[in-house]
């Protein structure tokens, strides 16, 4: 028995799920960037599946690189998300996303 | 191998709820730390080995060092019983549902092309070869992406330093208007 590219994918999709759950439920804007982060990790683990299971002569890696490429953008949107929200912070003197609108 | 996929997996997603459902930040942030960790050897166990260091590195350490420092420069106070999810909880556990279901749908449904693996003993020297060949397009993109985000979270964080140059403070104020009032001239004529 061994562990085949299913497995990994319905992984994928559930860890995206709970980022999804996290990013529109949570009140905390640093839990919402976290979830987000789970977001992203969740398409990294895709690409890899797909690169480990569906490996290609034409386009070695493929998946792999593809996933650098989408940890680079995580770590982007994750400190321009930080910076953003350290001037609302600033500004409103709340971390709660339901009270920015407030004033 | 199936055992370590298996339980990797298992810990990964209960790191995940962790980082969801926890009231306090701090131990969100723990648990993303977890998680990430988790995710590192994930890679490992797909043969990712250069994967696993940038994971390990990127995510697991700077990522938690960013969340870290954020929550130490936006502390508030406690919240005491309010819960930590906001009005639209119910209708984002649908639509999280909703999404796994779809997700899980169409993986059943494809048939997808599978090819055996060719046992790499690494990967970094065949990565490296992708992103300076035939990727190395979108690879300068994403460094230009990465560079105009540090500019501009650079520039958010400078955004209310200005402002306070500009507004005098009261004694200033006060010693410039001093300055400009002008005394009328004495006059000095002796009249009869």
């Amino acid at each position: 028995m061994s562990v085949g590219l299913p497995y990994f994918l319905f992984l994928s999709a559930g860890l995206f799920a709970v980022g999804c759950f996290g990013l529109l439920a949570r009140r905390h804007a640093v839990a919402v960037l976290m979830s987000g982060q789970l977001m992203f990790g969740a398409a990294a683990i895709a690409l890899v599946a797909f690169a480990r299971f569906g490996y290609r002569d034409s386009q070695p890696l493929a998946g792999q690189v593809f996933a650098l490429f989408v940890m680079g953008t995580a770590a982007v949107e994750l400190a321009l998300g930080i910076a953003l929200l350290l001037l609302v912070f600033r500004q409103r003197s709340t971390i709660f996303v339901d009270e920015f609108g407030d004033r | 191998m199936v055992i370590a996929s298996y339980l990797t997996g298992a810990l990964m997603l209960a790191g995940a709820v962790a980082v969801v459902l926890l009231r306090r930040i701090a131990q969100a942030a723990a648990a993303l730390i977890f998680t990430f960790a988790m995710l590192a050897v994930l890679f490992l166990l797909l043969s990712a080995d250069f994967l696993f260091a940038v994971q390990l590195f990127l995510d697991t350490v700077l990522v938690g060092l960013l969340v870290g420092a954020a929550i130490a420069m936006t502390r508030v106070a406690p919240e005491g019983s309010a819960s930590p999810m906001n009005r639209q909880a119910i209708a984002a556990g649908i639509v999280a549902v909703a999404v796994f279901i779809l997700l899980s749908g169409v993986l059943i449904k494809t048939a997808w092309p599978l090819s055996p693996w060719p046992n790499l003993p690494r990967t970094d020297d065949i990565i490296a070869g992708a992103l300076f060949g035939q990727y190395v397009v979108a690879l300068e993109a994403l460094a230009v992406l990465i560079l105009a985000g540090v500019a501009g979270a650079v520039l958010l964080g400078l955004a209310d330093e200005p402002r306070a140059r500009v507004a005098p403070t009261l004694p200033q104020r006060e010693r410039g208007r001093r300055k400009r009032r002008v005394r009328p001239p004495v006059s000095t004529e002796i009249k009869p």
